[in-house]
């Protein structure tokens, strides 16, 4: 019996939107889920026209291709009784739903968690928003960047004893891989006891979720974290040192005595190795500026990958700082782009899978689809709309 | 089997250290799976790590441990000796998942990578997450959460003309258990087909550049390379930017020009202060946050410095402004929506009272997120597990205590 994908009696109706929901659908259709994305006519998928579209139409952006590979794609207008209707279909036959619109937006079209388990008790609802579906700051508009800011990320970034520099902006993202998690758990529990639920994440608290020491922390001590720059509580030195090469540099980092000696012997400072001052974590966590300063007079004339390879081959940790052209090239990272065919844009690097399962590999074979390209198959076939109705439907893709 | 919990009658053994693996299993845990965490004898090294309570180092009262490690049960075994190798072996028999984060040239050295594991247990999954995976170039090699951020592509804060900074916590480990987690659960499906287990294997380097900040990657395509700018990004509309405030810092963003005039209406008492809708330079937001970004911080600033984070998001909130305070751990044990979400648990931890820890990460409604224990002592549940399940005797015990291996 040939391989099977873990997710392929799965289907999916992925309602999301830019980033957070979409993602979510691009983890469950790259584990084979037949996943169904829905765009309005009159309000597509704004990350269609985002920075990286220099088409500047609706087909033309390789983010958008990315995040929705391998989804199908259905256009219906939620402002005509059939287009509700349809929808509400497609979502009853599916096992999944996803949604991060505002609070009351799915209800509205009763596509919401009671509406649609009274039709399928199986079925899993998940929706993601700023702050969750319930609460007093229920209706506040958040975006990823607003979301670390409120989750107490932001304020730890900046250089120690400085200004917080903030920019965390990986909200919408965090909150996809947390929402996938739940979304997965509820469906194993559906496999065992045919009973769905309903998934309310709010990105707000699965960002403080991330930090969950440093709110320990806070009650157990009652300091307030500060900007942690790349400092350690533990360990020194740890820290990203510059290399050859314009915004070159290298992170390493000493965990114990033996790296610490190998890190000096690498320097060609054999003589630090046995310096009182820098002989204990505690000694060398006193003097980590001191210790930057050295490590930075030998590092600034090398190459980063050499400089990681060398201590590497001494037992220490590090690795070069890359961007992301390096990591199109670098040896390790370049597994992690797969180029396909796209319809307008020739070829598109795709971000590779986030996850290797050795017996069911998760994989995608097509780039994102264009908008509608699924309504034949999600209508005629998967609902069997009658050629007027179907017509009727889909007589707005053209006009509009 | 019990159906109340998602993940019930899942037993998880966690071996490795620190926290990825942790994690990953602390969130199996919270879904119902039972969670068994294997420690060395001389305790896992985040017993090391604190805050400890008034300041006193103990190995039972570490913070990060606590965090990490509530709902389990622990138990010790040297897994780097082969007595210890063989009862682990002897428990995955007995298990369904196996969590580890150790290298794979440290996998291998003990004898326990996933063919060993499979013979032991065809049915369990193996999880392990790691800094860059179990294939590639870099799959042994030595890193910690900054290395795995720098190389990935998390490093991307701070300023243009310094060191780049990683993000704030352990997000390399964070990013890479939430997808072991995620992808534990995927495996499990694929074993109700046919029993069968396999090796999930998890790169916290792999979770982060092919799950985060994907848009730039098409702009640095497009050739519009990301640049860190400090503060404020200089590549999208003006304001999006993180300024001071009276009592802190806020964090300005405008997506739509509607919510950005409704911000200078706030601060012009009604209307667009005549010193912006006056001058052309400031027509287009692009051009301003390439150009006029510093001139344009320093006019609102006035405004900002005079109201305190909380005034300033109850006053944007009400114009529909998504401006959002820039919180610290501090503001956040106090938020009254977190509270009434039920955000926070209260963990009692034998000895040390009751601890606010941060709790469901999202809601489930028919079989909620649950942490029904403290986090273990060390080698507390020895006893249950090596006599109750895999029914060695007490001189067992005793040998195995005085050779070490427990």
């Amino acid at each position: 019996m040939g391989m099977r994908y873990p997710l392929d009696d799965i289907r999916v109706l992925d309602m999301g939107w830019v980033v957070a929901g979409p993602q979510v659908g691009k983890l469950l259709a790259d584990a084979g889920a037949q996943v169904i994305k829905v765009e309005t006519y009159k309000r597509v998928d704004a990350l269609r026209m985002g920075p990286d579209n220099l088409l500047r139409d609706v087909e033309g952006s390789p983010a958008f291709a990315n995040i929705n590979r391998g989804k199908r794609s259905v256009t219906v207008d939620l402002t005509t009784p059939l287009g509700e209707q349809v929808l509400r279909e497609l979502a009853v036959i599916s096992d999944v739903v996803i949604s991060n619109f505002a609070p009351g937006v799915m209800a509205k079209h009763g596509l919401d968690y009671p509406s649609l388990s009274r039709l399928n008790p199986g079925i899993v609802v998940l929706a993601l928003s700023g702050t969750g579906q319930h609460g007093p700051l229920r209706d506040v508009a958040a975006y990823g960047p607003t979301v670390t800011a409120l989750g107490g990320m932001d304020a730890l970034v900046g250089y120690p004893g400085e200004r917080v520099l903030g920019l965390g902006a990986f909200g919408d993202a965090n909150a996809a891989v947390y929402g996938t998690y739940g979304v997965l758990s509820a469906i194993y529990h559906m496999k065992q006891t045919g009973r769905g639920q309903f998934v309310d994440l709010s990105e707000w608290e699965t960002a403080i979720s991330t930090i969950g020491e440093e709110v320990l922390a806070y009650t157990i001590t009652g300091k307030v974290p500060q900007p942690q720059g790349n400092e350690h509580p533990l360990k020194a030195p740890h820290n990203v040192y510059r290399c050859k090469g314009e915004d070159a540099w290298v992170a390493l980092s000493v965990s114990d005595a033996a790296e610490w000696v190998a890190l000096c012997r690498a320097m060609g400072h054999p003589e630090m190795a046995t310096d009182p001052r820098y002989s204990s974590a505690y000694a060398r966590l006193q003097h980590r500026k001191e210790i930057d300063a050295v490590i930075t007079e030998w590092t600034r004339p090398q190459d980063a990958h050499g400089v990681a390879a060398a201590l590497q081959r001494q037992g220490v940790a590090a690795a070069p700082w890359l961007d992301i052209g390096d990591r199109l090239t670098d040896p390790h990272f370049q597994r992690m782009f797969q180029a396909l065919p796209h319809p307008r844009l020739g070829t598109v690097q795709h971000t590779a899978v986030s996850w290797d399962l050795s017996r069911t590999p998760a994989g995608f074979t097509v780039t994102g689809p264009t908008t509608g390209e699924g309504n034949s198959f999600a209508f005629k076939e998967l609902l069997c709309l009658r050629d007027g109705d179907y017509a009727s439907l889909t007589q707005h893709a053209t006009a509009g | 089997m019990p159906k109340d919990r998602a993940l019930s009658g899942i037993k998880v053994l966690e071996t490795g250290s620190f926290y990825s693996a942790a994690y990953c299993a602390k969130l199996l845990g919270g879904l119902g799976a039972e969670v068994t965490k294997v420690e060395p004898p001389a305790g896992d090294c985040s017993r090391r790590y604190g805050p400890f309570p008034d300041d006193m180092p103990d190995a039972e009262k570490s913070g990060l441990f606590w965090h990490l490690n509530t709902g389990k049960r622990g138990i010790t075994l040297d897994i780097e000796n082969p007595t210890g190798r063989e009862l682990l072996l002897r428990l995955a028999a007995k298990y369904d998942v196996l969590v580890d984060n150790s290298l794979p040239m440290d996998v291998k050295r003990r004898g326990l990578a996933y063919d060993a594991i499979q013979r032991a247990n065809s049915g369990l999954v193996m999880t392990t997450v790691t800094p860059f995976g179990y294939s590639g170039p870099y799959s042994d090699y030595k890193a910690g959460n900054l290395e795995v951020c720098a190389a990935a592509g998390a490093c991307r804060y701070g300023l243009p003309d310094r060191e780049p900074l990683k993000p704030g916590g352990y997000q390399a480990h964070v990013q890479g258990a939430v997808h072991a987690a995620a992808a534990t659960v995927t495996a499990l499906l694929a074993r109700l087909r046919d029993g069968l287990g396999q090796h999930v294997d998890i790169s916290e380097a792999t979770a982060w550049a092919t799950f985060h900040n994907l848009v730039d990657i098409y702009s640095h395509l497009a050739g519009a390379s990301f640049k860190r700018s400090g503060y404020r990004r200089t590549d999208t509309p003006y304001p999006h930017t993180t300024l001071p405030c009276k009592d802190g810092y806020v964090m300005l963003i405008a997506i739509q020009g509607r919510q950005w005039k409704s911000f200078l209406e706030l601060i012009g008492g009604g209307k667009v202060p005549d010193w912006y809708a006056q001058d052309p330079r400031f027509k287009d937001r692009f051009e301003v946050s390439r150009k006029y970004a510093d001139e344009l911080d320093q006019r609102i600033s006035g405004w900002l410095m005079a109201h305190t984070k909380e005034e300033i998001f109850a006053l944007c909130r009400e114009q529909g402004i998504p401006f959002a305070p820039v919180y610290t751990v501090a503001d956040l044990v106090d938020q009254p929506h977190l509270h009434t979400r039920g955000f926070f648990s209260l963990i009692e931890q034998p000895g040390a009272g009751v601890q606010t820890q941060v709790g469901a990460p999202f809601q489930l409604s028919e079989t909620p997120w649950s942490v029904t224990r403290p986090a273990p002592r060390l080698g507390q549940h020895n006893d249950d597990v090596f006599l109750g399940e895999l029914g060695l005797d007490q001189s067992e015990m005793v040998r195995l205590r005085q050779t070490g291996v427990i």
